[in-house]
């Protein structure tokens, strides 16, 4: 619909351009006129298209049902590589190229430069046939398989993984089942694992059991859809997701470095992914209702998660202005876990700004650099 | 025109003015509707706008579907849940395939050990002299 308007009204613009050259004598206003009209080009490209985005190159080795698992093509030689490769885990309901947005703004990029041999699980987009996929499939099936040929492929029996958002919920969940499996290193970023100080969790609220019918919503939608999701990351700010974001983009028509960087996030901001039904309900009744993981009371297929049993060297990164996963719902894991070498780092930024925003190439990745490079070798 | 003039035109800039009370508009709004949207009244009212949406469209939708199920059956043409299953039935056989996978590397890594083994044993440990073979003999065989 507001694609359609802009394309009527960049039309119109044509139309209205020829007839005020006619009326116009040459040389009065044409440059005001002209700047206006590239800027509504400019509006309309990075509206209505996708920017090229997840370039660094890479190759499938491993794939099921929808998921699969990607490796990226190294660029340092093997004797100066690191020997313990990467596994990249992000979210469930939004695609994992924020990952790798766009070249030099790539944290992918960024870490097979550094000499990592990286993988990235991407989880694909589910469909009605998979309403019934849960945390227990995602983290006893799905994980533990590509782990298995990441390990095959790699020649390492050792590896480390990194977890975003849901996709640290799955990391923390698999590490405290599987602590034998070889994982050496935990990176956790922004996760949502303590659920206690519900006043400071908006989602929380408004998912609370008296507002919010888990069971009539999973049984109109089946999975939980995309649409809603993004609605209500949205809704969290509203005036700055649905007027002020606009706004910074009007702003800055004429500078293409911004409008770069706001065509890419826009890219991967409307590119949202169905929520499995399962696992959207154990998300709602398992952890934002009863807070089971930080309890000990989570069960995945008849066992009890311990995240005491988590032994790996752990880092937590924590986003201070983080809206969507406040810092305290990822403060209380470092005093939990088994692991005797364990970091907490706070870095100011967002929920994506701190991975994903201008200055994380500056300040997140170099210190998650710094921390996995010496544990890497 | 004089310099203090014109850096008098320049610092009157009516756009930026509006632009900086624009900003200084949004920022309060959104304390506004930040500070809303977090309170127990937004949570109670998308509920109510979310439950008068599924009850309104359910009901709908059970009847498409049915209609759906029975036009297809007319037809002879399968229908969503038997897609649904077929594809349950490929994702066990994927994961069998998966299975058969693991356990090929596995027997694929012990039979390149147990390959390796003899002919590293041999250079190290199987000297002629211990077999009863003849040196020169052995050193024809070995070329």
């Amino acid at each position: 619909m507001a694609t359609d308007t802009i394309a009527q009204f960049t039309a119109m613009q044509g139309k209205l351009q020829s007839f005020t050259d006619m009326l116009t004598p040459p040389g009065v206003g044409t440059a005001d006129f002209n700047a206006l009209q590239e800027k509504f080009k400019t509006l309309n490209t990075v509206l209505t298209t996708d920017a090229a985005i997840a370039q660094t190159p890479k190759e499938v080795i491993w794939t099921l049902n929808k998921a699969k698992l990607y490796r990226y093509i190294p660029v340092v030689p093997k004797e100066k590589r690191h020997p313990v490769p990467l596994l990249l885990v992000f979210a469930l309901m939004n695609r994992p190229y924020i990952l790798d947005l766009r070249p030099g703004h790539s944290f992918v990029e960024f870490m097979v430069n550094q000499g990592y041999d990286v993988y990235l699980m991407d989880w694909g987009y589910p469909g009605i046939e998979d309403k019934e996929l849960k945390f227990d499939d995602y983290t006893l099936e799905y994980l533990p398989r590509a782990i298995r040929k990441l390990k095959e492929v790699s020649g390492a029996t050792e590896f480390s993984m990194l977890g975003w958002c849901i996709g640290a919920i799955l990391s923390t969940i698999y590490s405290s089942l599987r602590p034998d499996d070889g994982l050496r290193n935990l990176i956790l970023l922004t996760a949502p694992l303590d659920y206690s100080q519900k006043e400071q969790i908006t989602f929380g609220r408004w998912t609370d059991e008296r507002y919010f019918d888990l069971d009539k919503v999973l049984a109109v939608f089946g999975n939980m859809p995309g649409g809603m999701i993004d609605y209500g990351a949205k809704a969290l700010k509203p005036v700055e997701n649905y007027v002020g974001n606009y706004l910074r983009l009007w702003d800055n028509l004429d500078n293409p470095k911004v409008v770069e960087a706001w065509h890419a996030m826009n890219t991967w901001v409307t590119d949202g992914v169905d929520l499995a039904g399962g696992v959207f309900r154990q998300l709602i009744d398992d952890l934002y209702r009863h807070n089971r993981l930080m309890q000990g009371t989570m069960m995945i297929r008849g066992q009890q998660v311990d995240v005491s049993n988590l032994r790996a060297n752990l880092l937590t990164v924590i986003a201070e202005q983080d809206h969507i996963v406040p810092p305290c719902q990822s403060e209380t894991i470092i005093t939990k876990v088994g692991s005797t070498d364990k970091t907490e780092l706070r870095i100011p930024g967002g929920h994506i700004g701190v991975m994903a925003g201008s200055g994380a190439s500056k300040h997140t990745w170099p210190q998650i650099n710094a921390w996995l490079s010496a544990r890497s070798q | 025109m004089s310099e203090t003039q014109a850096e008098i035109r320049v610092e009157v800039d009516p756009f930026k003015q509006w632009q900086e009370m624009r900003d200084a508009y949004m920022k309060s709004w959104a304390k506004v509707m930040g500070d809303a949207v977090n309170s127990e009244e937004y949570a109670k009212a998308n509920g109510t706008i979310l439950e008068t949406y599924l009850t309104t469209f359910a009901p709908f939708r059970e009847a498409q579907q049915k209609a759906m199920l029975g036009a297809l059956e007319q037809l002879n043409m399968p229908s969503r849940a038997d897609f649904v299953s077929l594809a349950n039935r490929l994702s066990n056989m994927e994961m069998l395939l998966d299975n058969m996978d693991a356990k090929l590397s596995q027997i694929h890594q012990l039979a390149v050990a147990a390959a390796s083994r003899p002919v590293t044993e041999a250079k190290s440990e199987a000297k002629p002299s211990d077999r009863g073979i003849p040196a020169k003999a052995a050193n024809k065989g070995t070329r």
